[in-house]
């Protein structure tokens, strides 16, 4: 039905694009070192300094929040929906802008346990850590696909 | 003589000296730049330009600002010139160039000795963002300095004119109104107007301040003060917000006005004195602190000195003012060193359902999170140090386990494909609590490598490791061993494949992916029956349960495993973008073995030969429509144990609408037995041009009965917005149980709200609007 696997002929990143400098008030925390960890696997090489690179990555930090879902008979949250967001743009080496500011959501839900608050706080710490890699996935293919559509096919 | 070109009307006398000046209604808009919609430029039409039916165009808007205009040589033209000594008189049509700056007039007499002119007659005098209209004036161009009479004054970036007896603007550019009056209001539909003995204006601060003022809504006094300070754009100044009035059966009449402190760049602090009916004053405040150094600072509070009703209502309690406290913290130093404190403790546990009137969120909360957290971030190494505990707010809750302290270090894998990365991390615990159950301390450690391969095609990560748990608990009549200590090792090997191909649906571009995965975890089982359950959990079992190396959250189980798990992903993605348009997934878990670890040790191994089947599925075809489902299906029972569908659409046209189902049967450990169904409602309409709908409703199935629902009305002109919106919810005396939602002890609780805002004076945030941030998901004020 027409798949191939990935590779032969999909899109990559253009050779121009490789070079990125992250732009990020905190570069140590999980989720820029989840994201800088994606786009080297993805062929792109981190810039120390950003007079060495071709574009900015400009990472805002990860955003969550909690809101409840459904409550059970006690008025109390059943279920919890988790939101982490992240707004990310791409500048030249200028500093100019080329990718506008984007959005990135990943939403999550999980069962509550009013009796258990400290074991549903562990749970939440687990969701997080993958929504962090699943937002970071977002971004990557965003910014891939906004390289590939910048870049005239050779 | 009637003058055009100006909202005056002046009778001159034979010397030329004006008197008997008036304001003329009849006066066009477009004297003060005012233009119609229809004419603005396309691209200058805005949400405001629409709701007011038109904007400011300021004719200098373009002009660089940088360079000051007393630098600049004077270029003057007039259609006769008569120069006599030091004196130039110019007279029929007077033009004046300086710099940026424009200054016309009928006649005008030049000192150029002084470099002061004297105008008469429809005097414009404009920079980029202002314009002053008057009918004498003198004017010094060494400073800038201006005094107009008769005038009237246009900034068009803060959306803001008026007219005066008299404006003065001073060498810093700040106007002076004596005898006028301003407002945000397009010119000739002056809905509300500050009026005021003495009015200043100064755009570099944001800030006005008046002096004699008096607020006309509707040609009617509403307000006087002898002195107020007012913010003249989105900038926060100090000085009164706008105050949030409410009503509800929790106290009676709610109304709090909040005062604004803008101290100093770095640090402000808001004062809302509330008065509560039934209750007293609730003195809540606020102090915001953000430095470089020390990271951002959050600290607030309440105090209620003898809260009446509490008193009836409790009398069995000997204190009765009521308080709540918070601490919130967030600080970066070095790029290293991550801290963190969120610390909220409340005078006792109705605190929240009592007075908390904002958020039904936060009335909901059934604990307080008190929690300090300190973090290095090294570039191989993480450490963290945490002091985290919970005030319970429910009677019938134990407040939860106490970590006092928790330490973890851990090594940070580079994740590099080909190269082997070291799994180590170490945690110590010390748990406590107020009540009978046991206490101790913990150490959990693990150790092992992973090793992952990556091709463009797919990836293959194989990890080993071994899991080692430790306790050294205080003698406790449950726990016959104090040291149980438990270990296993523990394989996972995880692979997908990435297929693609392009396709085409309605005639746009999509790749569309096919993503198989499947992962493998074995893990030995260790008899963990004599170990307590501090911090651990049942995982809620999803789509991403399937692939992770555990069914706990927490540290007190070391889960025994021999199985496998199958997943398919597919994804269709816009070829330009990137966006993900739809993706839906399926899988399932395959057990090899039964699941003798439980979190209850009482509780018989689970037997089933595979797990639930998870499915998800979002579909996002544009920017405006979202719909997300995900379901879990037992096939063993051949029931649907959790389903849920939430969709949103935002057509972009100001409106936004909600639906949403979520059904659960809870896991056989959590505490309730009765599966949850609910459904959601919400929508914000306009109808018309100014009038907005809006409503929610959180309904619950299972029980026939709306859980929450809220409905409200909103009118929004040019220059004021006011909200009214009615809310009901159930709310439960803490401490009783309650079975379903047909239980007497559940009370309907109603509450009222009512907002206004008189646009362009600052402002932020109301309980109209957290409520109906609540119940209408994806809900955001636009800026007023």
């Amino acid at each position: 039905c027409g798949f191939h696997l990935r590779g032969s002929g999909g899109a990559s990143v253009p050779e121009e694009w490789r070079s990125l400098f992250l732009v990020t008030s905190n570069p140590n925390s999980e989720f820029s070192r989840e994201v800088k960890l994606r786009f080297a696997n993805a062929g792109i090489e981190w810039a120390d300094d950003r007079a060495d690179a071709n574009y900015l990555l400009v990472l805002g930090p990860e955003r969550f929040s909690q809101r409840n879902l459904s409550l059970d008979a006690d008025t109390r949250a059943a279920e919890f929906e988790l939101t982490m967001r992240s707004t990310f743009s791409i500048n030249n080496a200028r500093g100019k802008g080329v990718m506008p500011d984007t959005t990135g959501t990943v939403i999550k839900q999980m069962e509550n346990d009013p009796q258990n608050v400290v074991g549903k706080a562990e749970e939440i710490r687990i969701l997080k850590a993958e929504m962090r890699s699943e937002l970071s996935q977002q971004i990557l293919r965003r910014i891939a696909f906004f390289a590939a559509s910048q870049t005239p096919e050779a | 003589s009637a003058q055009d070109n100006s909202g005056w009307v002046c009778e001159a006398n034979a010397e030329g000296v004006l008197s008997e000046c008036r304001l003329d209604p009849q006066a066009s808009p477009a004297r003060l730049d005012w233009v119609h919609r229809r004419q603005v430029p396309a691209e200058q039409i805005d949400e405001q330009c629409l709701r007011c039916d038109g904007s400011y165009i300021d004719p200098l808007g373009h002009l660089d600002r940088s360079e000051s205009p007393e630098l600049s040589d004077i270029h003057a033209s007039a259609g006769s010139t008569a120069i006599q000594g030091n004196t130039i008189t110019l007279s029929d049509r007077v033009e004046v160039r300086q710099g940026y700056r424009h200054l016309s007039a009928d006649s005008a007499t030049l000192d150029r000795t002084e470099n002061e002119a004297q105008l008469q007659g429809n005097i414009e005098l404009r920079e980029p963002g202002l314009l002053l209209r008057g009918q004498s004036a003198w004017f010094d161009s060494d400073t800038g300095e201006a005094k107009l009479r008769y005038s009237e004054y246009v900034l068009h970036q803060q959306r803001l004119q008026g007219m005066a007896q008299e404006v003065d603007r001073d060498s810093e550019g700040i106007l002076h109104i004596h005898g006028g009056q301003l407002s945000f209001c397009p010119p000739g539909e002056e809905d509300w107007l500050i009026r005021a003995d003495e009015l200043e204006l100064d755009t570099e601060e944001g800030l006005g301040v008046a002096r004699g003022a008096r607020i006309d809504v509707a040609g009617v006094p509403v307000f006087y003060s002898p002195w107020v300070q007012f913010p003249i754009d989105d900038r926060r100044r100090t000085g009164l917000l706008w105050p949030d009035i409410g009503s509800d059966t929790k106290g009676g009449l709610d109304v709090s006005v909040p005062v604004y402190f803008n101290l100093a760049p770095d640090y402000d602090l808001l004062y809302s004195p509330r008065y509560i009916q039934e209750r007293g004053v609730n003195h809540e405040a606020k102090a915001r602190y953000l430095s470089p150094v020390v990271g951002s600072w959050t600290v607030g509070g309440a105090w209620m000195n003898d809260d009446k009703r509490y008193e009836d209502e409790q009398p069995e309690e000997r204190n009765h003012d009521r308080w709540l406290g918070v601490v919130k913290h967030n600080g970066l130093f070095n790029q290293r060193w991550r801290s963190r404190v969120d610390y909220s403790r409340a005078s006792d546990v109705d605190y929240m359902k009592d007075l908390e009137t904002s958020s039904l969120d936060a009335k909901r909360r059934t604990a307080l999170l008190q929690l300090g957290s300190l973090d290095y971030l090294g570039d191989k190494w993480m450490a963290n140090l945490e002091v985290q505990q919970f005030q319970s707010l429910a009677d019938d809750i134990n407040n939860d386990y106490k970590k006092l302290p928790q330490i973890t270090g851990r090594y940070r894998p580079s994740g590099e494909p080909f190269k082997i990365d070291p799994i180590l991390l170490a945690q110590y615990s010390s748990f406590d609590t107020d009540d009978e159950r046991v206490t101790g301390n913990r150490l959990y450690t693990e150790a092992g490598a992973s090793y992952p391969m990556q091709w463009q095609y797919g990836f293959l990560n194989s990890s080993a490791k071994y899991r080692y748990l430790h306790y050294d608990l205080n003698e406790h009549p449950d726990f016959e061993e104090n040291n149980p200590t438990s270990g296993a090792a523990t394989a996972t090997i995880d692979g997908g494949l990435f297929f693609d191909r392009s396709t085409n649906i309605a005639g746009r571009g999509l790749l569309q992916t096919l993503e198989p995965r499947v992962y493998y975890l074995y893990s030995e089982y260790d008899d963990q029956t004599d170990q307590p359950d501090f911090d651990s959990a049942e995982l809620t079992f999803s789509y991403n349960q399937l692939f992770r190396g555990t069914r706990f959250s927490g540290r007190d189980r070391i889960d025994d495993a021999n199985q496998l798990s199958l997943g398919l992903t597919t994804r269709f993605i816009d070829d330009t973008d990137g966006r993900e348009e739809f993706s839906a997934s399926i899988g399932q878990i395959f057990y090899f073995r039964d699941r003798e670890v439980r979190l209850d040790p009482r509780d018989e191994p689970l037997k089933t030969g595979g797990s639930e089947v998870a499915g998800e599925l979002t579909f996002y075809p544009n920017e405006r429509l979202s719909l997300r489902t995900s379901l879990v299906y037992d096939p063993y029972t051949d029931s649907m144990n959790s389903g849920s569908f939430q969709t949103t659409y935002d057509p972009g046209d100001g409106s936004l609408y909600n639906v949403g189902y979520s059904y659960r049967r809870p896991l056989t450990t959590t505490s309730n037995t009765t599966p949850t169904e609910q459904a959601h409602f919400s929508f914000y309409l306009p109808a018309g041009r100014n009038w907005r709908v809006f409503a929610g409703i959180n309904y619950s199935v299972e029980a026939h009965t709306s859980v929450e629902d809220m409905f409200g009305v909103e009118y929004d002109s040019c220059c004021w917005m006011v909200r009214l919106l009615h809310l009901r919810y159930y709310d439960t005396d803490s401490g009783q149980r309650t079975t379903d939602f047909d239980d007497p002890t559940l009370t309907r609780e109603h509450s009222t709200q009512f907002q206004i805002v008189l646009k362009g004076m600052g402002g932020f945030g109301s309980r109209a609007n957290s409520i109906m941030k609540d119940m209408i998901r994806g809900f955001n004020d636009s800026e007023y």
